[in-house]
């Protein structure tokens, strides 16, 4: 068995419906072990016509790529793909963009797909789905990943996969419950996953119920940053925040001492659900790293210090 | 009830709301500017968020990021104080797109009154006295004719007007032609919108507004009037006293009438003020503020009710808790707004370092201030330090009261207007009661002059 990555759009019709009906077809050459969000993207190459939907999904198949291509191309005709001229509006797509480490370059097939590594559409449900391709995703420009937009919410992870962002939120949330519920201790087993909260000897939750307060002084209550100094050496530069949301990393995330230049964003504040990137002027290397991911933010708090690399 | 309000504002106001929430058990976030970090409005909320730089446009206007705190800190209401996104209908909308309760009237209602012209249309309609005047008069011959029908004076204003430009007050025939002709070219220059109409110019009214309050069940109540003649020239107000004194009890007895058609009107729910200009008998709505303005504790001293509490209470979908027979009127009150300016020298702003900060206390005085020493007062914002608000059983011990608290009131390191307060309160014109619009110019003018 392999994994292949089938690369899924629409622009035609009911482009939504068209992709949903696309992935209960891929289940028939295998077993589709995930599936990203739709998301919606410019159409390329082509002005004046409607925007593609655009999705992707990991396939376990024991078809070979020259197989699995050719029910590709049955599926795009089942579902109605007219032909039309190149790059024009199309019912569906598919496209194999990766499958396993396997490397295909003929003049009918070329695996991973040729322009996979410049193509937000492609690389961005990708990556949603496969960790693999996040890293490429992040190279991409910024105004390439601009390009494309998730329609509804992100999906669930791959089993196996740990979402440190869902298992963060899960654990925040039996903390704030134990905290209000005035138990003392909360434990949780589900999908192999176990949370096991217990309240210390002075009741201070530890991250509810203030759950929301940027770190800033002053605000009766609110969490401070007293014991976060933002004080860095002479050389280094404060990166701040210029909205009010919450802080993502970007991923693979940046550390101390992780070298950084301003093709890559070290992070998005995520305001009213727009993702704004955090990017330095110039190269440098990461001196500190003042938030953590999932972190309420306010205009001009401290993210990130980087300084000269040397 | 809502569970947590975000307050976009600041100074004594966000103050003001704050505590209204607190009495109400309501949790509350604030909103600051970089400049206001160690504001009492940040320190008393229960969680803030900085939202931009020093300038308006870039904070307390920024619209996206009030937003966004209001979301992360799972506010439920917004209580956007008086000015900036006060009476902003697209700012409201935009609240209740995000599931956010706006708590000032409906979009609708705030779009409606903001447009001069609508307003004027609407309280028509309702049988409310409006400014007599014209549509656009297209030709100086059309202005000669309708100026014979009002009566002399009159004015021409540019039909998309603002700030005075293409603004002339005409007294006689003879002046009509020109001054046509140079407001035409005014409003065509500064709107590339030539077009004029014209109102009748009441000359030195007096400026006397009507507190009502509505509820989403359709019930609404007035809280009496506020005389606010003493403006300075900006129309900015200085002081205000309730009830107006030297009022006919019949025309103040309209003037709550048609305040109250006019609020029915536009099925108004929630706090708001019914500007009227007063002369003599004769009354002619001038606006509606569809906001909790700056002086509504004179209203509430005199009816000892809670304005701003009552105003989140209807907001939350709560019936008034009063009605019209329950609200009597006890006494006089007064406020004399205390403004970081100079009060000799024309009212400019003034910011900087208070180095000291007395406020006034004692029987019959409420200070809403959100000033303290060593408060570095920014360039940005509205000049407000502090309102200073005195109660007596008639309208002479309140004015006594008052000198007294503005005796005791000592504010250091910048000029403030608790000088001239003083002498208008001390001024025997001032104190006779009754003054029209043009009375703080010109006592401002001849105090100037005699120094």
């Amino acid at each position: 068995m392999a994994l292949a990555r089938i690369g899924v759009g629409s622009n035609a019709g009911q482009a939504a419906a068209n992709v949903e009906r696309a992935f209960a077809a891929l289940s028939s050459l295998g077993r589709l072990v995930a599936r990203s969000s739709l998301f919606r993207t410019r159409a390329w190459g082509v002005t004046g016509q409607p925007d593609f939907v655009n999705a992707a999904a990991l396939l376990e198949t024991g078809l070979e790529p020259r197989e699995l291509l050719a029910k590709l191309k049955g599926i795009e005709v089942e579902l109605g793909r007219v032909a039309t001229f190149r790059w024009g509006p199309r019912a569906i797509d598919l496209d194999i963009l990766a499958y396993d480490d396997v490397v295909v370059d003929e003049p009918d097939l070329v695996v991973p797909h040729a322009r996979l590594l410049e193509r937000a559409f492609a690389l961005g449900p990708l990556a949603e789905i496969d960790p693999a391709f996040e890293a490429a995703f992040f190279r991409l420009p910024e105004a390439e990943r601009a390009s494309i937009e998730r329609i509804g919410p992100a999906p669930a992870r791959r089993p196996g996969v740990v979402d440190w962002d869902q298992t963060l939120e899960r654990v925040r949330g039996a903390a704030a419950f134990c905290a209000s519920s005035g138990l003392v201790r909360f434990r949780i087993e589900e999908d192999g996953l176990e949370i096991d909260v217990r309240r210390g000897p002075r009741a201070e939750p530890p991250a509810a119920p203030r759950e929301f307060a940027p770190a800033h002084a002053g605000g009766a209550g609110s969490v401070t940053n007293g014991s976060v100094s933002h004080e860095v050496g002479p050389a280094a530069s404060l990166l701040k925040a210029e909205f009010v949301g919450i802080v993502r990393l970007a991923r693979p995330t940046v550390s101390e001492g992780s070298l950084v230049d301003d093709e890559r964003a070290l992070a998005y504040v995520e305001a009213l659900g727009i993702r704004n990137p955090v990017r330095p002027a110039g190269p440098g290397r990461v001196a500190r790293v003042f938030v953590s991911d999932g972190q309420p933010v306010e205009y001009g708090q401290p993210l990130f210090a980087i300084e000269e690399a040397r | 009830m809502f569970r947590k309000i975000l307050i976009a504002n600041r100074g004594e106001i966000a103050l003001r709301v704050n505590r209204a929430a607190h009495e109400l058990g309501l949790e509350t976030v604030a909103i600051f500017s970089e400049p206001d970090r160690s504001s009492l409005h940040v320190r008393n909320a229960d969680a803030s968020f900085c939202v931009g730089p020093g300038p308006v446009a870039r904070s307390y206007l920024n619209i996206p990021n009030i937003i966004s705190a209001a979301l992360i800190s799972g506010a439920d209401a917004i209580h956007p104080g008086y000015g900036l996104l006060a009476e902003n209908a697209r700012f409201a909308e935009i609240c209740a797109d995000h599931g956010l309760a706006f708590i000032g009237p409906a979009p609708h209602v705030i779009a409606q009154m903001g447009d001069k012209a609508t307003a004027k249309t609407l309280m028509r309609e309702a049988n409310v006295p409006t400014t007599p005047g014209t549509d656009i008069v297209s030709s100086p011959a059309e202005a000669l004719a309708a100026a014979e029908d009002l009566g002399y004076p009159v004015m021409l204003k540019a039909t998309a007007g603002g700030g005075g430009k293409g603004m002339r007050a005409v007294a006689t025939p003879e002046e009509l032609e020109h001054a046509f002709a140079t407001a035409q070219a005014e409003a065509e220059a500064n709107f590339k919108d030539g077009r004029l109409y014209m109102e009748k110019l009441i000359a030195n009214p007096r400026h006397i507004e009507v507190q009502i309050i509505g509820d989403a069940f359709g019930n609404v109540v007035h809280v009496g009037e506020r005389d606010c003649s003493v403006q300075k020239p900006s129309h900015q107000k200085l002081i205000e006293e309730a009830p107006a004194p030297l009022l006919a009890e019949a025309t103040r007895e309209r003037l709550h009438s048609y305040a109250l058609e006019a609020a029915r009107a536009v099925r108004y729910s929630s706090a708001g003020t019914l500007e009227f200009l007063v002369d003599g008998d004769d009354l002619y709505f001038m606006e509606m503020n569809t906001r909790i303005q700056v002086e509504h504790p004179v209203s509430e001293l005199l009816f000892r009710v809670d304005l701003v509490k009552e105003q989140i209470r209807v907001a939350a979908g709560h019936r008034l808790s009063f009605e019209q027979g329950e609200l009597r009127a006890q006494g006089h009150a007064i406020e004399c707004r205390i403004n970081a300016e100079e009060g000799s020298n024309g009212f400019a702003p003034a910011a900087g370092l208070l180095s000291e900060v007395v406020l006034p206390g004692g029987p019959g005085i409420r200070v809403d201030s959100h000033a303290y020493a060593g408060l570095d007062v920014p360039p940005f914002y509205d000049s407000l330090l502090a309102k200073i608000v005195a109660h007596g059983a008639t309208r002479d011990e309140a004015l006594t009261r008052m000198s007294c608290a503005l005796a005791d009131t000592h504010i250091g390191g910048i000029n403030t207007t608790i000088g001239i307060c003083r002498a208008i309160v001390g001024d025997g014109r001032f104190r006779a009661g009754g003054v029209s619009i043009d009375y703080l110019p010109s006592f401002a003018a001849a105090s100037t002059a005699d120094r």
